[in-house]
Protein backbone atom coordinates (compact mmCIF):
# COMPACT_ATOMS: atom_id res chain seq x y z
CA UNK A 1 0.00 0.00 0.00
CA UNK A 2 2.88 2.47 1.06
CA UNK A 3 4.40 1.29 -1.92
CA UNK A 4 7.83 0.54 -0.26
CA UNK A 5 10.64 -0.95 -2.12
CA UNK A 6 12.04 -3.03 0.55
CA UNK A 7 11.14 -4.85 4.11
CA UNK A 8 12.76 -6.69 5.80
CA UNK A 9 15.94 -5.79 4.14
CA UNK A 10 14.16 -7.64 0.87
CA UNK A 11 12.41 -6.26 -2.15
CA UNK A 12 8.72 -6.17 -1.54
CA UNK A 13 6.18 -8.48 -3.58
CA UNK A 14 5.37 -4.98 -4.96
CA UNK A 15 8.45 -3.75 -6.29
CA UNK A 16 8.96 -7.45 -7.56
CA UNK A 17 5.94 -8.06 -9.20
CA UNK A 18 3.78 -5.14 -9.21
CA UNK A 19 0.65 -4.20 -7.73
CA UNK A 20 -2.18 -6.55 -8.77
CA UNK A 21 -0.28 -9.39 -7.89
CA UNK A 22 0.28 -8.23 -4.38
CA UNK A 23 -3.03 -7.00 -4.03
CA UNK A 24 -3.56 -10.91 -4.81
CA UNK A 25 -1.03 -12.08 -2.61
CA UNK A 26 -2.72 -10.41 -0.04
CA UNK A 27 -6.10 -11.91 -0.63
CA UNK A 28 -4.40 -15.66 -0.49
CA UNK A 29 -3.14 -14.48 3.04
CA UNK A 30 -6.32 -13.85 5.07
CA UNK A 31 -8.08 -17.31 2.93
CA UNK A 32 -4.80 -18.83 3.92
CA UNK A 33 -4.98 -18.20 7.75
CA UNK A 34 -8.59 -18.71 7.55
CA UNK A 35 -8.31 -22.04 5.75
CA UNK A 36 -5.97 -23.25 8.47
CA UNK A 37 -8.28 -21.88 11.19
CA UNK A 38 -10.62 -24.43 10.23
CA UNK A 39 -8.78 -27.13 11.79
CA UNK A 40 -10.28 -25.68 15.53
CA UNK A 41 -13.97 -27.22 15.97
CA UNK A 42 -14.59 -23.32 17.68
CA UNK A 43 -16.00 -21.25 15.08
CA UNK A 44 -14.68 -18.26 17.23
CA UNK A 45 -11.22 -18.82 15.71
CA UNK A 46 -12.17 -18.45 12.46
CA UNK A 47 -14.85 -15.42 13.50
CA UNK A 48 -12.18 -13.60 15.30
CA UNK A 49 -10.04 -13.89 12.30
CA UNK A 50 -12.52 -12.91 9.50
CA UNK A 51 -13.37 -9.96 11.98
CA UNK A 52 -9.70 -8.90 12.03
CA UNK A 53 -9.37 -8.68 8.39
CA UNK A 54 -12.34 -6.58 8.00
CA UNK A 55 -11.08 -4.14 10.56
CA UNK A 56 -7.39 -4.02 9.31
CA UNK A 57 -8.86 -3.36 5.78
CA UNK A 58 -11.36 -0.96 6.94
CA UNK A 59 -8.72 1.21 8.71
CA UNK A 60 -6.56 1.32 6.12
CA UNK A 61 -9.40 2.28 3.60
CA UNK A 62 -9.97 4.88 5.99
CA UNK A 63 -6.52 6.03 6.24
CA UNK A 64 -6.30 6.23 2.76
CA UNK A 65 -9.56 8.36 2.55
CA UNK A 66 -7.85 10.86 4.87
CA UNK A 67 -4.77 11.31 2.63
CA UNK A 68 -3.26 14.73 2.70
CA UNK A 69 -6.37 16.14 5.02
CA UNK A 70 -5.30 18.22 7.46
CA UNK A 71 -8.60 18.22 9.40
CA UNK A 72 -7.58 14.75 10.69
CA UNK A 73 -7.62 14.74 14.11
CA UNK A 74 -5.38 12.88 16.91
CA UNK A 75 -8.88 10.90 17.56
CA UNK A 76 -9.13 9.76 14.35
CA UNK A 77 -5.43 8.68 13.97
CA UNK A 78 -5.88 6.24 17.05
CA UNK A 79 -8.86 4.90 15.73
CA UNK A 80 -7.73 4.59 12.24
CA UNK A 81 -3.99 2.61 13.53
CA UNK A 82 -6.34 0.85 16.51
CA UNK A 83 -8.04 -0.61 13.31
CA UNK A 84 -5.04 -1.11 11.28
CA UNK A 85 -2.74 -2.44 13.27
CA UNK A 86 -4.26 -2.59 17.16
CA UNK A 87 -6.84 -5.27 16.29
CA UNK A 88 -4.30 -7.02 14.11
CA UNK A 89 -1.73 -7.64 17.56
CA UNK A 90 -5.40 -8.12 19.83
CA UNK A 91 -6.19 -11.18 17.29
CA UNK A 92 -3.03 -12.74 18.05
CA UNK A 93 -3.09 -12.39 21.37
CA UNK A 94 -6.96 -12.66 22.04
CA UNK A 95 -6.23 -16.35 19.95
CA UNK A 96 -3.13 -17.28 21.89
CA UNK A 97 -5.21 -17.09 24.93
CA UNK A 98 -8.51 -18.55 23.18
CA UNK A 99 -6.69 -21.56 22.03
CA UNK A 100 -4.54 -21.77 25.69
CA UNK A 101 -8.17 -22.48 26.89
CA UNK A 102 -8.14 -19.33 29.57
CA UNK A 103 -11.05 -18.28 30.86
CA UNK A 104 -13.24 -15.00 29.45
CA UNK A 105 -11.44 -12.58 31.58
CA UNK A 106 -7.96 -13.59 30.35
CA UNK A 107 -9.00 -13.71 27.19
CA UNK A 108 -10.36 -10.03 26.98
CA UNK A 109 -7.64 -8.83 28.80
CA UNK A 110 -4.71 -10.46 26.13
CA UNK A 111 -7.36 -8.70 23.41
CA UNK A 112 -6.46 -5.39 25.20
CA UNK A 113 -3.30 -6.04 25.87
CA UNK A 114 -2.69 -6.57 21.73
CA UNK A 115 -4.75 -3.51 20.90
CA UNK A 116 -2.71 -1.57 22.99
CA UNK A 117 0.59 -3.13 22.22
CA UNK A 118 -0.09 -2.96 18.04
CA UNK A 119 -1.19 0.51 19.09
CA UNK A 120 2.29 1.61 20.67
CA UNK A 121 3.84 -0.60 18.15
CA UNK A 122 2.38 1.47 14.59
CA UNK A 123 3.28 5.08 16.53
CA UNK A 124 6.79 4.01 16.91
CA UNK A 125 6.47 2.82 13.64
CA UNK A 126 5.68 6.25 12.40
CA UNK A 127 7.93 7.92 14.37
CA UNK A 128 10.52 5.89 12.68
CA UNK A 129 9.18 6.20 9.09
CA UNK A 130 9.94 9.89 10.03
CA UNK A 131 12.77 9.99 11.82
CA UNK A 132 14.91 7.77 9.68
CA UNK A 133 14.48 9.10 6.78
CA UNK A 134 17.36 10.73 5.29
CA UNK A 135 19.83 10.56 8.56
CA UNK B 1 12.66 0.91 22.96
CA UNK B 2 12.90 5.35 22.92
CA UNK B 3 13.69 5.69 18.96
CA UNK B 4 14.30 9.24 19.15
CA UNK B 5 16.85 9.27 21.59
CA UNK B 6 18.96 6.61 20.17
CA UNK B 7 19.96 6.47 16.65
CA UNK B 8 16.40 6.77 14.74
CA UNK B 9 17.56 4.18 12.24
CA UNK B 10 18.50 4.11 8.67
CA UNK B 11 16.68 1.95 5.98
CA UNK B 12 19.59 -0.51 6.03
CA UNK B 13 19.03 -0.65 9.56
CA UNK B 14 15.59 -1.17 9.65
CA UNK B 15 15.54 -3.14 6.70
CA UNK B 16 13.07 -0.94 5.04
CA UNK B 17 11.86 1.83 2.94
CA UNK B 18 11.13 4.85 5.28
CA UNK B 19 9.47 8.44 4.63
CA UNK B 20 6.58 6.67 2.81
CA UNK B 21 3.99 7.79 4.83
CA UNK B 22 4.22 11.91 4.06
CA UNK B 23 5.31 10.92 0.29
CA UNK B 24 1.15 9.28 0.44
CA UNK B 25 -0.30 12.24 2.54
CA UNK B 26 -0.68 9.82 5.57
CA UNK B 27 -0.77 12.04 8.47
CA UNK B 28 0.80 10.30 10.92
CA UNK B 29 1.73 11.14 15.07
CA UNK B 30 4.34 13.21 14.74
CA UNK B 31 2.99 15.32 11.95
CA UNK B 32 -0.04 16.21 13.69
CA UNK B 33 1.81 16.73 17.18
CA UNK B 34 3.86 19.63 14.90
CA UNK B 35 0.73 20.54 13.84
CA UNK B 36 -1.18 21.05 16.60
CA UNK B 37 2.01 22.54 18.49
CA UNK B 38 3.20 25.11 15.67
CA UNK B 39 2.41 28.41 15.95
CA UNK B 40 -0.02 30.04 13.49
CA UNK B 41 2.69 31.19 11.03
CA UNK B 42 4.50 28.09 11.39
CA UNK B 43 1.41 26.00 11.14
CA UNK B 44 0.81 27.59 7.69
CA UNK B 45 4.15 27.14 5.97
CA UNK B 46 4.21 23.43 7.89
CA UNK B 47 0.80 22.30 6.13
CA UNK B 48 2.21 23.81 2.82
CA UNK B 49 5.07 21.43 2.68
CA UNK B 50 2.83 18.57 3.72
CA UNK B 51 -0.01 19.05 0.79
CA UNK B 52 3.52 19.25 -1.42
CA UNK B 53 5.07 16.38 -0.33
CA UNK B 54 7.70 18.09 1.03
CA UNK B 55 9.69 15.00 2.51
CA UNK B 56 12.95 16.59 3.37
CA UNK B 57 11.54 20.23 4.62
CA UNK B 58 8.86 18.53 6.95
CA UNK B 59 11.62 15.93 8.32
CA UNK B 60 13.89 18.49 8.98
CA UNK B 61 11.16 20.95 10.76
CA UNK B 62 10.65 17.99 12.55
CA UNK B 63 13.76 16.57 14.03
CA UNK B 64 15.61 19.93 14.40
CA UNK B 65 12.66 21.78 16.57
CA UNK B 66 12.93 20.16 20.09
CA UNK B 67 10.60 23.05 21.83
CA UNK B 68 7.80 20.84 19.18
CA UNK B 69 8.91 17.77 20.64
CA UNK B 70 6.88 15.96 18.00
CA UNK B 71 9.10 12.89 18.02
CA UNK B 72 9.48 12.81 21.84
CA UNK B 73 5.69 13.40 22.52
CA UNK B 74 4.56 10.32 20.39
CA UNK B 75 7.32 8.13 21.48
CA UNK B 76 6.33 9.10 24.75
CA UNK B 77 2.32 8.06 23.96
CA UNK B 78 3.70 4.57 23.07
CA UNK B 79 5.75 3.86 25.94
CA UNK B 80 2.82 4.42 28.04
CA UNK B 81 0.59 2.30 26.18
CA UNK B 82 3.31 -0.40 26.57
CA UNK B 83 3.34 0.05 30.18
CA UNK B 84 -0.70 0.35 30.54
CA UNK B 85 -0.56 -2.92 28.10
CA UNK B 86 1.73 -4.62 30.84
CA UNK B 87 -0.20 -3.24 33.74
CA UNK B 88 -2.96 -4.83 31.69
CA UNK B 89 -1.93 -8.30 31.94
CA UNK B 90 -0.31 -8.70 35.10
CA UNK B 91 -3.17 -9.11 37.68
CA UNK B 92 -3.78 -12.33 35.02
CA UNK B 93 -0.58 -13.70 35.19
CA UNK B 94 -1.63 -17.09 37.92
CA UNK B 95 0.87 -15.97 40.90
CA UNK B 96 1.96 -20.17 40.87
CA UNK B 97 3.29 -19.70 37.36
CA UNK B 98 5.90 -17.31 38.21
CA UNK B 99 7.79 -19.91 40.73
CA UNK B 100 6.98 -22.87 38.83
CA UNK B 101 9.34 -24.40 35.97
CA UNK B 102 7.47 -24.17 32.61
CA UNK B 103 8.20 -28.13 32.71
CA UNK B 104 5.32 -28.31 34.95
CA UNK B 105 2.66 -26.73 32.86
CA UNK B 106 3.82 -27.36 29.58
CA UNK B 107 4.67 -31.18 29.54
CA UNK B 108 7.81 -31.53 26.31
CA UNK B 109 6.14 -33.33 23.07
CA UNK B 110 6.76 -36.90 23.26
CA UNK B 111 7.08 -36.32 19.22
CA UNK B 112 10.57 -34.77 19.14
CA UNK B 113 12.93 -33.83 21.64
CA UNK B 114 12.82 -30.41 21.49
CA UNK B 115 10.93 -29.78 24.38
CA UNK B 116 8.45 -28.40 22.66
CA UNK B 117 5.05 -27.63 24.92
CA UNK B 118 2.40 -29.42 22.59
CA UNK B 119 0.44 -30.59 26.51
CA UNK B 120 0.25 -27.03 27.05
CA UNK B 121 -1.41 -26.30 22.98
CA UNK B 122 -3.94 -28.98 23.84
CA UNK B 123 -5.27 -27.44 26.37
CA UNK B 124 -5.13 -27.50 30.23
CA UNK B 125 -8.45 -26.88 30.08
CA UNK B 126 -9.41 -29.77 27.42
CA UNK B 127 -9.70 -27.13 24.72
CA UNK B 128 -11.26 -28.63 21.83
CA UNK B 129 -9.04 -28.79 19.18
CA UNK B 130 -9.76 -31.02 16.62
CA UNK B 131 -5.83 -32.29 16.28
CA UNK B 132 -2.80 -32.68 18.18
CA UNK B 133 0.51 -33.15 17.52
CA UNK B 134 0.67 -37.15 16.86
CA UNK B 135 -2.17 -36.26 14.47
CA UNK B 136 -0.83 -33.39 12.98
CA UNK B 137 0.97 -34.45 9.72
CA UNK B 138 4.71 -34.26 9.38
CA UNK B 139 4.56 -31.55 6.85
CA UNK B 140 2.26 -29.29 8.84
CA UNK B 141 4.96 -29.43 11.62
CA UNK B 142 7.86 -27.06 11.75
CA UNK B 143 10.10 -27.63 9.43
CA UNK B 144 12.98 -27.64 12.66
CA UNK B 145 11.02 -30.52 14.29
CA UNK B 146 10.25 -32.63 10.73
CA UNK B 147 12.86 -35.29 11.40
CA UNK B 148 14.26 -35.34 7.58
CA UNK B 149 14.72 -31.67 7.94
CA UNK B 150 16.69 -32.38 11.11
CA UNK B 151 18.50 -35.28 10.10
CA UNK B 152 19.51 -33.20 7.13
CA UNK B 153 20.41 -30.40 9.21
CA UNK B 154 21.92 -31.62 12.59
CA UNK B 155 22.77 -35.30 12.23
CA UNK B 156 20.83 -38.46 13.07
CA UNK B 157 22.32 -38.15 16.45
CA UNK B 158 19.97 -35.08 16.92
CA UNK B 159 17.30 -37.27 16.39
CA UNK B 160 15.15 -39.48 19.25
CA UNK B 161 14.63 -43.44 17.88
CA UNK B 162 10.75 -42.74 16.82
CA UNK B 163 12.07 -40.19 14.81
CA UNK B 164 14.67 -42.25 12.97
CA UNK B 165 12.29 -44.81 12.59
CA UNK B 166 9.69 -42.44 11.11
CA UNK B 167 12.06 -41.52 8.66
CA UNK B 168 12.45 -45.21 7.48
CA UNK B 169 8.14 -45.70 7.80
CA UNK B 170 7.87 -42.30 5.36
CA UNK B 171 3.98 -41.77 6.51
CA UNK B 172 1.64 -42.76 9.10
CA UNK B 173 -1.54 -43.76 9.47
CA UNK B 174 -5.27 -41.66 9.52
CA UNK B 175 -5.03 -40.02 12.77
CA UNK B 176 -1.28 -40.68 13.94
CA UNK B 177 1.31 -39.55 11.66
CA UNK B 178 4.85 -41.59 11.25
CA UNK B 179 6.07 -40.52 13.97
CA UNK B 180 3.54 -41.68 16.32
CA UNK B 181 3.33 -45.11 14.51
CA UNK B 182 7.24 -45.18 15.29
CA UNK B 183 6.69 -44.22 18.85
CA UNK B 184 4.12 -46.84 19.38
CA UNK B 185 5.98 -49.47 17.80
CA UNK B 186 8.86 -48.65 20.48
CA UNK B 187 6.75 -48.57 23.34
CA UNK B 188 4.78 -52.22 22.51
CA UNK B 189 8.14 -53.92 21.82
CA UNK B 190 9.91 -51.73 24.78
CA UNK B 191 13.19 -51.26 23.59
CA UNK B 192 15.38 -51.10 20.02
CA UNK B 193 16.62 -54.32 20.58
CA UNK B 194 14.04 -55.91 20.85
CA UNK B 195 11.78 -54.81 18.07
CA UNK B 196 15.10 -55.13 16.06
CA UNK B 197 14.31 -58.89 16.69
CA UNK B 198 11.14 -58.99 15.08
CA UNK B 199 10.74 -61.16 11.71
CA UNK B 200 9.10 -59.31 8.72
CA UNK B 201 5.54 -61.35 9.14
CA UNK B 202 5.97 -59.93 12.91
CA UNK B 203 5.92 -56.51 12.05
CA UNK B 204 3.67 -56.57 9.09
CA UNK B 205 1.22 -57.55 11.18
CA UNK B 206 1.27 -53.98 13.36
CA UNK B 207 -1.21 -51.27 12.09
CA UNK B 208 0.50 -48.63 10.06
CA UNK B 209 3.39 -50.98 9.51
CA UNK B 210 2.47 -53.69 6.59
CA UNK B 211 5.12 -56.03 4.75
CA UNK B 212 6.81 -53.00 2.84
CA UNK B 213 7.23 -50.98 5.89
CA UNK B 214 8.14 -53.68 8.19
CA UNK B 215 10.66 -55.40 5.01
CA UNK B 216 12.51 -51.66 5.25
CA UNK B 217 12.34 -52.05 8.83
CA UNK B 218 14.04 -55.74 9.29
CA UNK B 219 16.63 -54.16 6.35
CA UNK B 220 17.56 -51.32 8.53
CA UNK B 221 18.28 -53.26 11.42
CA UNK B 222 19.87 -55.51 9.47
CA UNK B 223 22.28 -53.25 8.15
CA UNK B 224 23.01 -51.67 11.65
CA UNK B 225 24.22 -55.19 13.01
CA UNK B 226 26.11 -55.84 10.40
CA UNK B 227 27.73 -52.16 10.64
CA UNK B 228 28.08 -53.05 14.36
CA UNK B 229 29.87 -56.47 13.92
CA UNK B 230 32.22 -54.88 11.46
CA UNK B 231 33.36 -52.31 13.73
CA UNK B 232 33.72 -54.86 16.07
CA UNK B 233 35.74 -56.99 14.09
CA UNK B 234 38.11 -53.92 13.16
CA UNK B 235 38.49 -53.65 16.73
CA UNK B 236 39.61 -56.76 17.12
CA UNK B 237 42.06 -57.01 13.60
CA UNK B 238 43.12 -53.66 16.05
CA UNK B 239 43.88 -55.91 19.05
CA UNK B 240 45.08 -58.87 17.35
CA UNK B 241 47.64 -56.80 15.57
CA UNK B 242 49.19 -54.84 18.49
CA UNK B 243 50.10 -58.05 19.94
CA UNK B 244 53.24 -59.26 17.64
CA UNK B 245 53.77 -62.71 18.67
CA UNK B 246 50.22 -63.94 17.37
CA UNK B 247 50.67 -62.66 14.56
CA UNK B 248 52.58 -65.50 12.76
CA UNK B 249 49.40 -68.03 14.45
CA UNK B 250 47.38 -69.75 11.82
CA UNK B 251 43.52 -68.11 11.59
CA UNK B 252 40.85 -70.13 13.64
CA UNK B 253 38.80 -72.16 11.00
CA UNK B 254 36.16 -72.20 14.36
CA UNK B 255 34.89 -68.97 13.69
CA UNK B 256 34.35 -66.04 11.48
CA UNK B 257 36.20 -63.56 13.49
CA UNK B 258 39.17 -62.68 12.23
CA UNK B 259 41.60 -64.62 15.59
CA UNK B 260 44.53 -66.63 15.86
CA UNK B 261 43.62 -70.08 16.65
CA UNK B 262 44.86 -70.37 20.46
CA UNK B 263 43.63 -67.03 21.17
CA UNK B 264 39.88 -67.81 20.14
CA UNK B 265 37.51 -68.00 22.43
CA UNK B 266 34.48 -69.48 20.20
CA UNK B 267 33.24 -73.01 21.62
CA UNK B 268 31.97 -75.24 19.00
CA UNK B 269 29.71 -77.78 20.45
CA UNK B 270 28.88 -81.26 18.48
Amino acid sequence: MDEAERRRSQPTVNARWGNSLSVLLGDVLFAHALNLSTDFDDTNISRTIARTATEVCSGEMIQTQRRFDLQLSREEYFRIIGMKTGSLFACAAELGAVISGASDRVVRRMKNYGVKIGTAYQIYDDCLDIAGHGS
Amino acid sequence: MTIASTSPGTEAETGKTLGTDLRKGKLTLPVLTLLESASAFDRERCCALVLEGKLEEVTALLQNSPAHDALGAPIDTASELIRAAQDGTRATRPRTVVSMPSSAWARPCRNCSNNCAVEFFAGPAGFPRKRNMAQLKIREMPKDDRPREKLAARGASALNDAELIAILLRTGVEGANAIEVARQLIEEYGSLGALSRCTVQELAKIKGIGFAKGAQLAAAFGLGQRLARENLRAAENRDTRSRSTSCSEPRCERCTRNRSASSCSTRVTI
